[in-house]
């Protein structure tokens, strides 16, 4: 999956974003405040947008973008987004605690993960080729079958397990295996071709 | 679940969808398979697209500055003054609490007291405007030095340059961002952190004359380092890129082992 050349979303500006986020997550190592603002600015957007899509609540996802950025900067030594994707963090953490906020569970709930952690395909830094790439996806998604678009819903952005999702659609959990796994063979077929 | 782990359970892991014994079983095998802990990074990669589902929002305009409230750390309060101990021979002499003496004496405690009252407060503004104006000047200088690395990153003549050494495991690299009008950033990773008074020393070898130091830095427990912004002479043409171990603090000239090179 980890494309060098000729994917969609990779690109030698892509490559310089995310020397950008290098440094500036230099800075904020440094504690430079202003290297803070910068990654804000670059991924605030994002990372509000997942929290607001999981807890459909305006205030809560503002809440969770600050917990985010504070655990950013509070974690900035232990990072290594050349390992890894800064931006792909952020969406996932941004995911996962909004999902523990929704689901009333403790942040433990769900183990911090790392940049080196998440392998992403595409290069999120560059902001025309993410609104690109997203756009793909929302439009993957859309095209799914309906059952399995509302399945990938409620396992994502509702963070239901596979046992509540059978109880709540009244649907075997081995159905429900089925087509989530078949919704992300389409994704995984769609970004690998 | 002796096997390498599919792609399809690793999948509906990250999805909450493994409980029990199979979930156990995974767990128990991503934590001696690096091969499939490459895959789990992987497959979280592709679910963090889904996120893309997400309708973009842009967040109200004082999350921002809430967020850069939040991370600043409080400043030190300024240290009271120095109680001093009162004068015992001024109030032990007998025959001065006479009722005219009394009221000069209040009289000209009032104005000493006020006078010292000002004069602590205004010692105390000036302490104040001082760490103002030095945390101002500090962001001032913070903001100019991130800006100035924005600017080397995204200028299209900044020179990228690839510095390796052949024969260890982890490789260490460095990467160098040179422009030569606008100055130098440096990312060093799995160099091992030197013990003793010795230093990692970065040189730009020009295209005509002496190496010219580039900043000396230290690296971490994880092998990375890096030097920001170097003072370097204007306009200088590089030709390469080295580093060496040197004594700390740097020399002139570099004198110790190359553990790093890269050609422009």
């Amino acid at each position: 999956m980890n494309r060098q050349s000729g994917a969609p979303g990779q690109s030698s500006d892509g490559t310089d974003k995310k020397a950008i986020d290098l440094a500036l997550m230099a800075r904020i190592v440094q504690r430079d405040e202003a290297a803070l603002a910068a990654l804000y600015d670059r991924y605030g957007g994002l990372v509000f947008s997942v929290a607001s899509r999981v807890l459909n609540d305006a205030q809560s996802a503002e809440e969770i973008l600050q917990d985010v950025f504070q655990h950013l900067w509070g974690a900035a030594a232990r990072f290594d987004p050349e390992r890894g994707s800064l931006a792909g963090w952020l969406v996932v953490t941004a995911r996962n605690r909004s999902i523990d906020r929704l689901r009333r569970r403790t942040p433990q709930s769900h183990a911090d993960v790392l940049p080196e952690d998440i392998a992403l395909p595409f290069n999120l830094e560059d902001s025309i080729v993410r609104d690109r790439l997203l756009d793909k996806v929302r439009g993957v998604i859309d095209r799914l079958p309906s059952d399995q678009r509302t399945l990938m819903e409620l396992a994502y952005f509702d963070g239901l397990t596979h046992v509540e999702i059978a109880a709540r659609t009244r649907e075997p959990l081995g159905t429900i295996k089925s087509r989530l796994r078949a919704a992300l063979s389409s994704l995984r077929k769609e970004f690998a071709s | 679940m002796n096997d390498h782990s599919q792609l399809e359970d690793l999948d509906l892991y990250l999805l909450g969808g493994l409980e029990g014994e199979e979930k156990h079983a995974l767990e128990a095998h991503l934590s001696t398979c690096s091969d499939c802990r490459r895959k789990l990074a992987e497959a979280r990669g592709l679910l963090a697209l889904v996120s893309g589902a997400a309708p973009a929002l842009a967040p109200p305009p004082r999350a921002r500055q809430r967020i850069l409230e939040s991370v600043r750390e409080p400043r030190p309060e300024p240290r009271p003054e120095p109680r001093r101990e009162p004068d015992r021979a001024a109030v032990a002499r007998p025959g001065f609490w006479t009722l005219p003496n009394l009221v000069w004496a209040f009289a000209v405690f009032a104005a000493v007291l006020g006078a010292s009252l000002l004069s602590v407060e205004n010692r105390r503004l000036a302490r104040e405007q001082g760490t103002l104006r030095s945390a101002l000047s500090e962001q001032a200088n913070q903001l100019d030095k991130t800006q100035a690395a924005l600017d080397i990153l995204s200028a299209p003549e900044t020179q990228r340059v690839r510095l390796v050494s052949g024969t260890e495991r982890p490789v260490p690299e460095g990467k160098v961002f040179y422009h030569a009008h606008r100055g130098l950033l440096f990312f060093a990773s799995n160099l091992p952190p030197l013990e003793g008074k010795r230093a990692y020393e970065l040189w730009l070898i020009p295209a005509e004359g002496q190496p010219i130091n580039a900043g000396v830095f230290q690296t971490d427990s994880r092998g990375e380092g890096n030097v920001l912004l170097p003072a370097l002479p204007p306009h200088t043409v590089a030709k390469a890129f080295a580093v060496t171990i040197e004594p700390a603090g740097g020399v002139d000239q570099p004198t110790g082992p190359k553990v790093l090179v890269g050609g422009v």
